[in-house]
């Protein structure tokens, strides 16, 4: 018996794989919704979301990448549902390549539905370079147009014939919230450069699960008001705005995931203890 | 006096404006082909140059690059049209976009790097030659689909926009997704080989990891929601155990590395602007 | 905070004066001591078994692109492996994420190889620029793990998710590994795949520990000095705080003079 449990600290990486493979997919296959409570973190997200005013502007940092869609994209579809939702007209700047052009074709999926024109409602600043995100976000808050000089089609910033919601959006004074969703440390630099101007502005934070641990001493100082954690934050936002989506969907494959890898920390921990208590063999009772 | 040359250099702006007019057409072609040959005589001239000559020029560079800075946001600033503003600060847009289009530079350079190694494996026919030959490949292909598609005559022409989608929602999409969800199966082999309750600290290191990741997922909160979610019973509940380790032990914890993290990012920073570190950076002449 | 307040005026000055003060007087002479770093002492052993195994080592300097200061540092601690590597004659891959310090890795090494009077050794086609997208990045180094079997891998410099691809790739091909990051999030899954971690200010001090270097050393006593400081003012103000309570109007008249512009 002793032996069997000693076997369970030394199973093959590639059974334990298969298995999580398994165990993903099937729970990804099957319809199951389950019920989620809140974070606080999350609550205050979705407060900060409600209570900010409408005559201000939202910026959104996009700065994931599709590596972090299942959890980023799913962040985004949900907070989105929510601006939108409030007809908060926005603006969307991104530091990694990727980031603009992924928020803006989901903003464009969910346009039609709450009447959202481009130009009117929210306007694309596109990516600009990741290694000069300090020096790009100090001169962004005082001047805007000045320093981020057009959008996505190329259109100037200065031209509020074609981007009528460049002709309110000068500088910080005018923005009222700041989503930034990354999979990354961009963060640091809009709390650094951006939250701070002004004597604060409320700050919603969308990172990746990893990175989240991070950022709670932000939370703590008031530097930002909300989080969402990964997909679970996602998830639980999803269920606020009433918009479940595919984040509702990968729930059950999230704690199956989970409790797979408690289930395998205890079954090496039980091989662990039977390790130790096998009786050694002396080696004067060996033949 | 002291305003005399405040204003003088406030004027800076202004004269580099009337020096240096932005040109279109023609003009503008030919200012920026000017520029690209000057920088390629500068490139030229500072290569024949003794590494103590391109170290005096580097260090020169990084200090007065830094001393931007450092100066813009030390000296007291005054409340001027409703913003904070010292004489350094309208020429912050200016920086900006210098460091931006440096920081560009690099985007050349890793498509200089990268088409240069690969090349010369698909030329001399090196082991895994194939393997570069889909560089070139996947790089011209995504380019050129990039470009071709993003140009307004071809935006609404279906063909081009479904092979866009393919190489880059279908192609590109899925290949990152992939990397990051191996990351899952890493992260199962790496706890299952990892955790074992060897100490006291690690039995410890167990028990918080448990309740964290049960108060992340309904499995865990299921194990608990029978109790109230108020009193001193709320406490008991997997996700209020499992907030109040990552809201009070991992935040303090990872403040406090953060305060050292951060004074050592000073202490390196400052080191590099005064250039104080020796033995690298074309110190010696190798 | 888009200019400085008298606060961080104040408070920058003496920790900049503090580590500059050090640098100095480290200069002039005055060693001090620094505490063993058991990831750094391990060095020497990972090498030394490349080096009987007859494998390549991999030298990674992380993703830092935002950050090129904590990429400099990582260059800085790799170099002092380098020359580990060149004076035993082992070969080192070096996969590089940020194509613009790609020169600096070349010069660094390559100075690394020269004062240990092995030049002739030094191969610039294993230092690589293979991509500045984060799972292509990771997914090249797991490849090159994989194939050239590495004896060695040494993950130093900013990590984000890619840090368990690699190390956990490096375990699978059986490697000793050493790693040192200031990205905290990482900690958890290197502490879980490598043999050694050097953990968040040992990240700063790795280099003065491995050099001696007096600029260095004294640096670091700076930094500890500065991170006293630091210390002694959080208690101070807990005490004040406490003792005294927010609301206190000496505590009012003290926030309104030190945190003015």
């Amino acid at each position: 018996m002793l032996a069997f449990f000693g076997r369970l600290q030394s199973i093959d990486r590639r059974v334990i794989y298969l298995v999580m493979f398994v165990a993903a997919a099937i729970s990804l296959i099957v319809p199951v919704t389950l019920p989620v409570i809140p974070s606080n973190q999350a609550l205050n997200a979705f407060e900060a979301i409600e209570k900010a005013p409408t005559d201000k502007y939202a910026l959104i940092g996009a700065d994931w990448s599709n590596s972090t869609r299942a959890e980023n994209g799913a962040q985004t579809y949900a907070l989105m549902h929510h601006l939108m939702r409030r007809h908060i007209k926005f603006a969307i700047v991104g530091f990694d390549v990727q980031g603009p052009p992924n928020v803006e074709q989901i903003v464009k999926e969910l346009a039609p539905k709450y009447g959202y024109e481009y130009g009117r409602d929210w306007v694309d600043w596109g990516f600009h370079p990741y290694n000069a995100i300090k020096a790009t976000l100090k001169a962004m808050v005082r001047d805007m147009p000045g320093s981020m000089k057009h959008d996505i089609n190329n259109t100037d910033l200065t031209d509020t014939v074609k981007l009528p919601i460049m002709a309110g959006l000068k500088n910080m004074d005018q923005v009222g919230l700041i989503v930034e969703i990354t999979p990354a440390d961009t963060y640091e630099s809009w709390v650094a450069f951006v939250q701070g101007y002004g004597g604060g502005k409320p700050m919603v934070h969308a990172p990746t699960a990893v990175m989240a641990p991070e950022a709670y001493q932000f939370l703590d100082s008031g530097q930002m008001v909300g989080m969402l954690t990964g997909l679970k934050g996602a998830i639980e936002y999803e269920g606020m705005v009433k918009q479940p989506g595919r984040a509702t969907k990968q729930a059950l494959a999230l704690s199956v995931a989970h409790v797979l890898i408690l289930l395998l920390i205890v079954l090496g921990n039980l091989g662990y203890i039977a390790q130790k208590r096998k009786p050694q063999t002396r080696l004067e009772d060996q033949p | 006096m002291i305003k005399a040359i405040g204003d003088w250099f406030n004027g800076i702006p202004e004269w580099l404006h009337r020096m240096f007019p932005a040109h279109t057409g023609a003009v503008g072609w030919a200012f920026i082909l000017g520029s690209v040959l000057l920088c390629i005589v500068l490139f030229f001239l500072a290569q024949q140059l003794r590494p103590a000559g391109r170290k005096a020029i580097i260090v020169t560079v990084t200090f007065l690059s830094g001393l931007f800075y450092v100066l813009e946001f030390y000296v007291p600033a005054k409340i001027v049209n409703g913003q904070e503003e010292n004489f350094l600060t309208p020429f912050l847009p200016v920086v900006s976009d210098l460091a931006q289009i440096v920081a560009a530079f690099a985007l050349g350079l890793g498509i200089y790097s990268l088409v240069t190694l690969h090349g010369k494996k698909v030329a001399k026919g090196s082991q895994g030659w194939f393997y570069s030959l889909v560089f070139f490949i996947s790089l011209i292909a995504m380019t050129f689909m990039g470009i071709w598609n993003w140009l307004p005559v071809h935006k609404d022409i279906k063909v081009n926009n479904n092979i866009h989608d393919i190489l880059y929602l279908g192609g590109l999409n899925g290949l990152e997704g992939t990397m990051f969800s191996v990351i899952a199966f890493y992260i199962a082999s790496a706890a299952y080989r990892a955790f074992r309750i060897r100490n006291a600290e690690a039995s410890l290191l167990m028990g918080a990891a448990f309740i964290v990741m049960m108060g992340q997922v309904y499995a865990g909160q299921w194990l608990t929601h029978w109790l109230p979610t108020e009193g001193l019973l709320a406490n008991a509940r997997v996700e209020t155990m499992s907030d109040w380790l990552l809201t009070r032990v991992n935040a303090p914890a990872v403040r406090a590395i953060g305060f050292g993290l951060g004074v050592g990012l000073l202490a390196t920073a400052l080191r590099i602007w005064l250039s104080l570190e020796r033995g690298s950076y074309f110190d010696r002449e190798v | 905070m888009d200019h400085s307040d008298w606060a961080n005026r104040i408070l920058s000055l003496f920790l900049c004066a503090a580590i500059l003060t050090m640098i100095f007087r480290a200069r002039r002479g005055k060693q001090p001591f620094i505490r063993r770093i058991p990831g750094l002492t391990a060095v020497d052993e990972a090498v030394g078994r490349a080096t009987e195994m007859g494998r390549p080592m991999l030298l990674v300097s992380g993703l830092g692109e935002n950050d090129l200061v904590i990429t400099f540092q990582a260059i800085a601690i790799l170099s002092n492996i380098a020359r580990a590597a060149a004076r035993f004659g082992n070969r080192i891959i070096t996969p590089v994420y940020v194509p613009q310090v790609m020169t600096v890795v070349e010069q660094a090494f390559q100075e690394a190889y020269n004062a240990e009077g092995k030049l002739e050794n030094f191969r610039p086609e294993d230092i690589i620029f293979l991509s500045n997208q984060q799972f292509a990045f990771a997914a090249a180094v797991a490849g090159i793990i994989q194939r050239e079997r590495v004896a060695a891998s040494f993950l130093f410099g900013q990590f984000f998710a890619e840090s368990l691809i690699m190390a956990e790739n490096g375990n699978m091909v059986g490697a000793i590994q050493v790693a040192g990051t200031p990205s905290t999030t990482q900690i958890p899954f290197l502490i879980a795949a490598c043999d050694y971690v050097i953990i968040g200010d040992e990240f700063y001090a790795a280099t003065a520990y491995l050099t001696r270097e007096p600029t260095l050393v004294g640096s670091l006593v700076g930094q500890d000095i500065g991170k006293a400081a630091i210390l002694l003012i959080c208690i101070i103000g807990v005490v004040l705080t406490t003792a005294m309570g927010p609301d206190n109007p000496w505590m009012h008249w003290f926030n309104h003079i030190w945190w003015s512009k």
